[in-house]
């Protein structure tokens, strides 16, 4: 499993919410108000054996704007939400092949799932402090 | 083989091989405890094997799409007699392995909410346990005759077998491929012995298992993989051989 495709798969998908989020595979040098970006990554090899399956949980985080700012803040409620054209989720999970998305058949990954998001908090970057939170998602792939 | 961390557990049931979708096998072997003790065991019991049997149990991840899959061949399976074939080290051309014909009695699939859809095998054994070799590796497509390495396994005692699995992994074209037991006094296989025949298998048929048993007395101790194909194809398997 391509853990670059799988970061640029997860972003790409992302950028599908409306309002509209600046969407990295990696933190950005120069973070924008509303970001979205993998910072971390956790694989877990040989989910099976000869070597089959790795499950990779990736940590997106969140930024919906300027920390002072009360809007920011609801924001991310929108962003949280389960279903709807705001839906971090609902966009992200559009990928999968049960939906018809394009996870499996590109060859990225066989399939995924956000399964939690925590933690809504200000967070430094670069100077700026901002409001958000981390989503966990969970990729399965082959691990070749 | 030295003390290992089990990654590369190699699992073939009927024509699948479940390798890459599971992470769980355990093969046991068990004799039936009979006591014997007398008055004359001087006060400590004494025992006698009985029957034995085996189990094998797999779980995975699951998945379905053709008779490769588990739930394709688990499915066709259920409650049938098939050859499973085990090898805790990789499938390569006379790793160990033990094979057997095994009823797939447990067939349990599907489980929590945002898990792995996972899978569980359950297959007792119908006659004896095995362990020898792979005979011939699934990597290898074959297009035409031929035979495989010669290895050492022994003669085959009265009332004793050798456990001959077929696995058929994918059949393309229009091949018949037929594959047969061989064995000879000397690795040269100067004068080879047909002791057992598969059934033909062409692209219609595949995937599929077949088992066979090589009863005893055989005095030969060189066994071999052999294999006919005619028509125009390619034919991926595995062989088992084990004496039990």
């Amino acid at each position: 499993m391509d853990l670059r495709a799988v970061r640029r798969a997860i972003a790409d998908a992302a950028k599908a919410v409306t309002p509209k989020l600046s969407c990295h595979p990696y933190p950005p040098a120069v973070l924008q108000a509303r970001s979205f970006f993998v910072v971390d990554v956790q694989v877990d090899w040989d989910r099976a054996h000869a070597r089959g399956l790795d499950a990779v949980t990736l940590t997106a985080r969140l930024l919906s704007g300027a920390a002072d700012q009360p809007a920011a803040h609801e924001q991310v409620d929108v962003y949280l939400a389960g279903a709807g054209t705001g839906s971090l989720k609902d966009a992200i999970e559009a990928i999968r092949p049960s939906r018809g998305g394009a996870l499996a058949s590109s060859g990225v990954a066989h399939d995924l799932h956000v399964r939690r998001f925590t933690g809504v908090r200000e967070y430094e970057h670069a100077g700026g402090y901002f409001v958000g939170g981390d989503l966990e998602i969970y990729v399965i792939g082959p691990g070749t | 083989m030295a003390k290992q961390v089990l990654t590369n557990v190699r699992l073939f049931t009927g024509g699948a091989d479940l390798t890459a979708a599971s992470n769980q096998v355990e093969l046991e072997a068990e004799v039936e405890d009979l006591d014997t003790t007398n008055f004359a065991s001087a006060g400590w019991r004494e025992r006698i094997g009985g029957l034995g049997e085996g189990e094998v149990t797999g779980e995975g991840q699951w998945e379905a799409g053709d008779l490769s899959f588990v739930d394709d061949a688990a499915w066709v399976q259920l409650g049938g007699r098939g050859p499973w074939s085990i090898a805790p080290a990789g499938a390569a051309d006379g790793a160990l392995a033990y094979t057997g014909q095994f009823l797939e009695g447990s067939y349990t699939l599907f489980g929590e909410v945002g898990s792995i859809a996972p899978w569980a095998l359950t297959g007792m054994s119908s006659g004896p346990l095995g362990r020898g070799v792979i005979a011939h590796p699934p990597g290898t497509a074959r297009t035409a005759d031929g035979t495989g390495v010669a290895r050492n396994l022994g003669a085959i005692a009265t009332n004793r077998r050798l456990n001959a699995s077929l696995h058929v992994l994918s059949v393309t074209g229009t091949p018949t491929f037929t594959a047969r037991v061989e064995s000879d006094d000397a690795s040269g296989f100067a004068s080879p012995v047909t002791r057992a025949t598969f059934a033909a298998v062409t692209a219609a048929g595949s995937p599929q298992g077949q088992f066979l048993p090589v009863p005893g007395p055989v005095t030969d101790t060189w066994w071999r993989a052999a294999w006919t194909i005619t028509g125009t194809g390619s034919v991926l398997f595995v062989v088992a051989l084990a004496p039990a």
